[in-house]
């Protein structure tokens, strides 16, 4: 179908989530997605809905929220914009953080993706080896021994 | 069906673990990399892989004004990751001079040549290293060179100063050798091993390059490199160059040494040359062309870091400079000369 937007004036998307909730969106905001691009790409008619499998409703109007923003370059400068981004992943409880990185990594959306791994990474550089084993369920497979191998390798990553 | 792969919101999610390695990990620093190597064995083995080498440098900023001492860096291929610690020591106002760093100890003499072993890292120190006793020919300006080396096989660190005299030319030919072991906290003299006279080290090159157990300098007057042997103290000299390799000598350009994947290297302007230690020959590595950029020092892996304006990177010699040059870690304050360091828990004062 012939587009007839002009340059101010974006088509409309809908993405459907995981739970059956519905967002318009324009698109050029949708389009941040590398996945939901390629998907337009195969749709024979753009008014359909695009179903977005494996993100929630919660999760898919807070990554609407991220895009939404990053669609206007113009209007803000970069230190806000880096502001804002430090205000939007600071708000996320841990759950809704790695449904965000999941959805950000499944959407193949760039910007939010760094945005949240680096929030992770921070939130865990901290941590002992038990808690990120806690943190991850990632199961111990070293004896006693090798384990402690490693620990008199490099002493001083263990100081604080 | 897609209400099949819906998951409450309230439970936490299991990340795959190719989003923990490809996108998480990487942006750590290198303190907790090292100590999520104990996590489990597929940690370990994915930390230890190549694609997570960092490099460490411990660049000086000299003792004047606000700036550290020290600071480590630490960089990945892509570019900058993190300071780690900056650290200070106070010289009482005394201009230092930096010999260089090993397992994490870095070497520093002041004016009059008295010698500091520290580790940055920990923050210990340990009391000043005085210049010997009954030593008339060890004056401060008739110190040729210093240096600072490691000798894995007595685990012990040495310090070695090369006095000269005088010659005509107003410089200074070696005469001399002192050496100090810090396992025995005590200076000896080499002169009775010393066999190559006459040699005036280059001024440019004061610190000498440790390389496998022995210590380099370059020797202008006579196109040698002398080699200082640290575990026996022998001392021995060899031609840097063959007939045929002259025309890489620029006569207006310094000739430098630098410790590259375990060999013993040298540069002239562009050029770099490697040494074969089992037949002594030297072989062309590459060009450089870093023109624009200051070439700072090589890391373990051969790559060198470079400063650009006010930023650092780390560059492969293998590729095109300008091609990878993408910005970099910003660093403020000035840089006398930095070193590959790994941050370690070695202590200063040996047993």
């Amino acid at each position: 179908m012939a587009s007839t937007s002009t340059s101010t004036l974006s088509r409309k998307l809908i993405l459907k989530s995981s739970d059956g909730e519905k967002f318009e969106v324009d698109e050029n905001v949708a389009m941040q997605s590398q996945t939901i691009k390629h998907m337009i790409e195969d749709l024979d008619d753009i008014n359909s809905p695009i179903p977005v499998s494996i993100v929630t409703g919660t999760i898919l109007s807070k990554v609407i929220e991220y895009c939404k923003k990053h669609a206007t370059e113009d209007s803000d400068s970069d230190e806000q914009l880096k502001q804002w981004d430090k205000e939007y992943a600071n708000n996320m409880d841990l759950n809704t953080l790695y449904y965000l990185l999941l959805a950000a990594n499944y959407m193949e959306i760039k910007g939010l993706l760094e945005l949240i791994t680096q929030c992770v990474a921070d939130m865990i550089k901290g941590k002992s080896p038990e808690e990120i084993r806690a943190h991850f369920n990632i199961k111990n497979d070293f004896t006693p021994q090798e384990e402690a191998n490693i620990r008199n390798e490099n002493p001083w990553a263990f100081e604080n | 069906m897609e209400r099949e792969t819906q998951k409450p919101d309230s439970q936490t999610p299991t990340l795959p673990d190719d989003l923990i390695f490809e996108h998480i990990l990487p942006e750590l620093p290198l303190k907790s990399l090292t100590r999520f190597k104990s996590v489990s064995k597929l940690w370990l083995s994915t930390i230890s892989s190549p694609k997570f080498t960092k490099s460490q440098f411990l660049l000086f900023s000299g003792n004047h004004g606000p700036h550290p001492l020290f600071t480590s860096v630490t960089l990945d291929q892509h570019g900058g990751v993190d300071q780690i610690l900056k650290f200070n020591y106070n010289c009482n106002g005394k201009r230092i001079h930096v010999l260089g760093s090993c397992n994490g100890l870095v070497c520093f003499c002041d004016e009059y040549f008295n010698f500091y072993i520290c580790n940055p890292f920990t923050e210990n120190c340990n009391d000043v290293i005085n210049r010997p006793e009954n030593a008339p020919d060890f004056t401060p300006n008739k110190v040729i060179s210093a240096g600072f080396g490691y000798v894995s096989s007595i685990d012990d660190y040495k310090i070695v100063c090369l006095i000269g005299k005088s010659t005509r030319y107003f410089s200074l030919a070696l005469s001399n050798v002192y050496i100090f072991s810090l396992s025995n906290w005590k200076w000896e003299r080499a002169l009775s091993r010393l066999n190559v006279h006459g040699i005036e080290i280059d001024p440019v090159d004061r610190v000498p390059v440790l390389v496998n157990d022995a210590l380099y300098w370059y020797a202008s007057n006579i196109n040698h490199i002398v080699e200082m042997n640290l575990i026996n103290a022998e001392i021995r000299s060899f031609p840097l160059t063959t007939a045929d390799m002259l025309n890489s000598l620029r006569p207006d350009k310094w000739v430098r040494l630098y410790w590259i994947k375990g060999r013993l290297c040298w540069r002239c302007g562009r050029e770099v040359w490697s040494l074969n230690k089992d037949d002594m020959s030297w072989m062309k590595m590459y060009d450089l062309n870093f023109t624009g950029m200051r070439l700072l020092c090589v890391s373990e892996a051969g790559k060198w870091l470079v400063l650009n304006h006010k930023f650092l990177a780390l560059l492969d010699s293998s590729k095109s400079f300008y091609r990878q040059y993408q910005g970099g870690t910003s660093f403020d304050g000035p840089i006398f000369s930095a070193w590959d360091y790994k941050m370690t828990s070695v202590s200063p004062f040996l047993e």
